[in-house]
């Protein structure tokens, strides 16, 4: 039994959707972090999806499970620059939560 | 064997550029960041030598229609479009260096790394406007944007540079989780990763044109373009992607932040206008296609007018100049979609001047600021009370700035402006060119706030010590706003060429 | 020729530059050694233009770039006299000396930066009367906007900053919708070349025509100023140096009813045809109007100001007369009206380095102490109130004329003015000049001295010249006026065929 591409793409836009939503509803920098990293795989998904429904069992078009690797390295080097800036910013401030960057208004 | 030679010879300044960097983060573990200056007059050497590279680079495209023969690769399209921008962006990345040095708040140890991000940073942009592959794309598009956050944050203790890095980190995520789904649709949906398959293939088989998609259901394709062009838009901070602009540019260091204005944005703009130029109007366009562009088109437009009309808006009310030209440089970014909006070569190309007097104009204005942080420890417009007379030269060249970012003559943005302005009518866009043209009165506004505070307040007790130097290179980019606002040709040729590369046409009515 | 005429002023400025800022009689001389050029390049260029042609003259033309586009449309440096500019050319070569002259007495600090200002706002100026490419024009009328906000800005009075920022933002926002109308036009009608755009704009859709004249029309009337726009000049004005005074009185305004000749009456005729009794009702208004602020004013700098605002009405009244006498008229007014307001400026500036205030209250038999200022105030306002013989009855008198024949109602208005005029000048000369010496300090002040009475003198020359022999002056703009009345004449019948047609049609 095969899973149908519907469905793995049906799954991605629930990821992309949860992503947006955690993004946009919670204040913990860790939490909006994770939430990209969320989107960022919902994105991972649909290539691979993508990927499967464009191969046949004669040609294979690999652009986008190419994709999806490149996209894990983003993810992974975007994860520690924030992750990096989360604990400078949690030494200055003791704080994760985002309400606190109000140094700059205006 | 030879083919890849071949193919490296055309990349060679990309490759001069990563060697360049790697070489100055060597250098800086092997010194122990003894002296960074060193590190600066290094990197400065080797951006000559890509300049000179890209130059070479240049002529031959020049005369061979401005395309190279072979994409290198498969990915990397080498034309005359990509290298204007890597043209402006090595110039301003040497400025940036040079305003690292003269930044009199910086340390002088210990600071390689900065000149090793900046240069990433460039890597980042030469990539990104060099291809029609959305991989290569986003692989650019990330190596800018995870040099730039930590750029921004390069002052990791100051509460200031760690917010805005944060929030730059945050929101760059955000757009590029959006980007990324937006392409990995655009996969799903056409089979390719490689813009002109998809402007150009016809819809039997894989990959699948666009045309073919829009006649079936243009909903899915149309969500995964604007999703795309949403990505892009917060690059080049559009609203509604702009919040975080203001805070990032006031927190980060201000050579970062000119880094992030100029350069940054320019190529933003570049990928904004290859994508949209290889999809919608590349030569031979599906006519289905080319309506939709127009959509597009329309969009983009209305995104302009409010990108100017918010940031003129805001920039009016605030009291730094630092935070002042970041909206400043948002309603900019206004003006120049008007020449995407047009959705014509002649209106790409005015687009494409118009980011090349604001290179001349921002580094500028940004050197002003620099200039001033040093002098007064204070960004504050007030804090430039009556200094017009401490520091003549500077500030004379400031008002040939301020001109010139307003748009009038005899400046470089005066002519930009026109160009936008003509190309916009041109395009039947005249309802914009108003609102464009009341948002110039707006812009005079605050603009000359700054110069009222120069020369119309009586002279300041203080004394702004000499910087000869600096003064010296702010002057020169002054002469070339006002040099290349009378003198246009060379300006205008090099974006004619560069549009003329991409390949795009006149959409056929 | 024409190129080195614009130019000129530009390599003063530089060389002022070079100059260190201590040395300022060096710099004086710079700066008045080049304007005396300029003026006498002007007064040869005015004596050799033959005024029987229409055709623009002395052309110097060199491309510049070209605007991409559909239709590929070239843009020149392209600079030529015809009988419309001779005269505003000729006037800011001529008063620009005096003008940088009279700065001796007022401006001693930062003497500097103020010449460089002034010679370029002169380079500005000559540009914008002599370009015959509508870019160009709009180029060189913006490059003559920003020394002013300088001028008036570091050297102006106290309320300078309110008044800087009034008239910068008045002027600037009316100059950038003449912007979108410049591109527009030259959009539409695939030139920039303002002859061949003057020959293809009728051919456009009448509506277009109707916008364009607006827009240009909008910027032109903020920079006259015609009636609700006129705020920023009293500020402006007032608060101005007396040299930066004169040289808004003098050419800056001029630039608005030049603009207006010639790009809203030369280029639409018809839609200038339409618009015509509008235009000549602000004047009309505008001239009673002046008049009666006038009178309501203490301070004398503000009450020739104001004066400027009615004077002004006249040539707008004249203009949109739209007959041969009525635009002759306008045009010698412009040239009158820089030469008398100038003087009146001049002279009042005089009187302000001596005692430091302008309230006419504070004056007062100063015609004992001060005989030859004396003669030259009255000469001023005689000039000013049109006296016979003297320059502004010819520039009035014409206009009279020239309104009447279009419209006996608005002349009459016009006619109501002159004696408004008449009373409020004479009443402030007596107030200001005669009577009984009222306060001590006015018994010992110092009469003119050489290089004031220099500043004067050709002033009063040329005020009388024109007077009695007005034909040499009129004479000039025979060629161009013609040619623009023949295009009028074609409108208008164009517009009546057109209503004929309507009404047959019915």
């Amino acid at each position: 039994m095969t899973v149908p591409d519907e469905h793995l793409l049906i799954l991605a836009a629930i990821l992309f959707a949860t992503g947006v939503a955690g993004f946009l509803l919670r204040r913990n920098a860790i939490i909006v972090l994770a939430s990209i990293e969320l989107m960022l795989n919902a994105a991972n998904l649909s290539f691979v999806a993508g990927c499967r429904m464009h191969s046949t069992s004669a040609a294979v078009n690999l652009d986008g499970a190419i994709f999806t690797i490149f996209v894990i390295l983003v993810a992974a080097a975007e994860a520690a620059v924030g992750l990096a800036l989360v604990i400078a910013l949690y030494r200055l401030k003791q704080t994760v939560h985002l309400d606190a960057l109000n140094e700059l208004e205006g | 064997m030879d083919r890849y030679l071949a193919d490296l010879g055309l990349i060679a300044p990309e490759l001069v550029l990563t060697l360049l960097s790697l070489v100055v983060l060597v250098w800086d573990l092997v010194t122990k960041g003894r002296d960074s200056r060193q590190v600066a007059y290094l990197s400065l050497a080797g951006l000559g030598v890509v300049a000179y590279l890209l130059l070479g680079q240049w002529g031959d495209l020049a005369a061979t229609g401005g395309k190279a023969e072979t994409v290198a690769f498969g990915m990397v399209t080498i034309d005359a479009f990509g290298t204007f921008f890597k043209l402006f962006t090595v110039g301003s990345l040497a400025v940036v260096i040079l305003f690292v040095l003269a930044d009199r708040r910086e340390r002088k140890h210990g600071i390689g790394e900065y000149y090793f991000l900046l240069l990433g940073a460039g890597i980042g942009v030469f990539f990104m406007v060099s291809t029609n592959n959305l991989l290569l794309l986003m692989l650019g598009l990330e190596l800018l944007s995870l040099a730039s956050y930590s750029l921004a944050g390069f002052h990791k203790s100051e509460r200031r540079s760690a917010e805005a890095s944060m929030k730059y980190v945050i929101f760059g995520g955000l757009s590029a989780g959006i980007m990324l789904y937006g392409i990995s649709l655009l996969y799903g949906l056409t089979g390719t990763i490689d813009l002109n398959e998809m402007g150009i293939a016809d819809g039997s088989g894989w990959p699948v044109g666009l045309a073919a998609q829009f006649a079936q259901d243009p909903v899915p394709v149309a969500v995964a373009i604007v999703l795309i062009l949403a990505g892009f838009a917060y690059k080049v901070s559009v609203v509604p992607f702009h919040f975080w602009t203001p805070d990032v540019y006031e927190g980060a260091p201000t050579p970062v932040t000119t880094f992030l204005a100029v350069a940054s944005k320019a190529a933003g703009f570049a990928v904004l206008l290859r994508f949209v130029g290889a999809l919608f109007l590349v030569e031979g366009v599906d006519s289905t296609v080319a309506a939709y562009g127009e959509r597009i088109g329309l969009l983009i437009a209305i995104l302009a007018a409010v990108t100017m009309t918010l940031g003129n808006l805001s920039a009016l009310r605030q009291t730094s100049m630092k935070r002042m030209l970041a909206y400043s440089s948002i309603a900019h970014a206004g003006y120049v979609l008007m020449g995407l909006a047009a959705m014509t070569p002649a209106g790409f190309s005015a687009a494409m001047f118009y980011l090349a007097a604001y290179y001349f104009m921002n580094l500028g204005a940004f050197g002003f600021l620099l200039y001033f942080e040093g002098v007064n420890k204070s960004e504050d417009i007030d804090a430039l009370k009556g200094m017009g007379w401490k520091a003549p030269v500077v500030s004379i060249v400031m008002v040939a700035f301020l001109v010139s970012l307003t748009g009038l003559p005899p400046t470089v943005g005066f002519y930009g402006k026109l160009l936008l302005f003509y190309e916009g009518v041109d395009a039947g866009l005249g309802w914009l060119v108003l609102i464009a043209a009341l948002n110039s009165v707006v812009s005079l506004f605050y603009y000359f706030r700054i110069a009222k505070a120069l020369f119309l307040s009586e002279p300041a007790e203080r004394e702004a010590e000499p910087q000869p130097f600096f003064t010296g290179f702010l002057a020169l980019l002054g002469v070339g706003t006002i040099l290349f606002g009378i003198y246009t040709e060379p300006l205008q040729n090099w974006s004619e060429t560069g549009t003329d590369s991409l390949g795009i046409a006149e959409a056929s009515e | 020729m024409l190129t080195l005429l614009v130019f000129l002023p530009l390599v003063g400025a530089l060389l002022c530059l070079l100059v260190p800022s201590s040395n300022r009689a060096l710099l004086r001389m710079v700066a008045l050694g080049t304007s005396v050029v300029v003026a006498a390049m002007g007064v040869v260029l005015f004596a050799r233009f033959d005024g029987a042609s229409a055709e623009a003259q002395y052309v110097a033309s060199a491309a510049w770039f070209t605007l991409p586009g559909a239709g590929a449309i070239p843009i020149r440096m392209l600079l030529g006299v015809d009988g419309l500019s001779i005269l505003m050319a000729a006037l800011t070569a001529v008063l620009m000396p005096i003008v940088i002259l009279s700065s001796w007495g007022h401006i001693g600090e930062r003497v500097k930066e103020f010449l460089v200002w002034m010679l370029v706002m002169e380079t500005g100026m000559l540009g914008v009367f002599l370009a015959l490419d509508l870019v160009l024009f709009y180029f060189f009328w913006e490059v003559s906007l920003v020394p002013l906000y300088f001028i008036v800005g570091i050297w102006g009075g106290e309320k300078r900053l309110y008044a800087t920022v009034k008239f910068f933002l008045y002027t600037l926002a009316g100059s950038l919708v003449m912007l979108v109308g410049v591109i527009w036009l030259v959009y539409a009608a695939g030139t920039a070349d303002i002859a061949a755009l003057t020959a293809r704009a009728s051919a456009l859709p009448s509506e277009t025509q109707g916008l364009l004249f607006g827009a240009f029309a909008l910027a032109f009337a903020i920079k006259v100023p015609l009636l609700p726009f006129h705020t920023w000049l009293a500020d402006a004005h007032t608060e101005a140096p007396t040299s930066g005074s004169v040289v808004l009185a003098g050419v800056l305004l001029k630039m608005g009813t030049y603009g207006l000749l010639r790009f809203g009456i030369g280029m639409f005729p018809t839609a200038a045809v339409a618009w015509a009794p509008l235009f000549m009702g602000l004047g009309a208004v505008g001239i009673v109007y002046g008049a009666l602020l006038a009178m309501a004013q203490n301070d004398v700098k503000r009450l020739i100001a104001c004066s400027s605002v009615s004077h002004l009405g006249y040539v707008v009244l004249g203009m949109f007369a739209l007959t041969q006498v009525g635009l002759r008229g306008s045009v010698i007014q412009m040239v009158n009206h820089g030469l008398s307001t100038g003087l009146l400026f001049l002279l009042i500036g005089m009187i302000y380095e001596r005692r430091h205030t302008r309230a006419i209250d504070q004056f007062g038999g100063i015609a004992q102490s001060m005989p030859v200022f004396a003669f030259f105030f009255v000469f001023a306002v005689l000039s000013s109130v049109a006296l016979p013989g003297l320059n502004g009855f010819v520039g009035e008198y014409m206009i009279l004329l020239g309104t009447f024949q279009a419209s006996p109602f608005w002349a009459s208005i016009g006619v109501l003015g002159v004696i408004l005029g008449a009373v409020y000048l004479l009443s402030a000369t007596r107030r200001l000049i005669f009577g009984p010496i009222v306060h001590a300090a006015n018994a010992k002040l110092a009469d003119l001295n050489a290089r004031e009475i220099g500043l004067c003198v050709p002033v009063v020359v040329l005020c009388v010249w024109i007077g009695v022999a007005p034909n040499l002056f009129l004479g000039k703009l025979d060629g161009s006026i013609d040619a623009l009345a023949e295009r009028l004449d074609d409108a208008r019948v164009a517009a009546a065929e057109a209503q004929a047609d309507e009404v047959a049609a019915r």
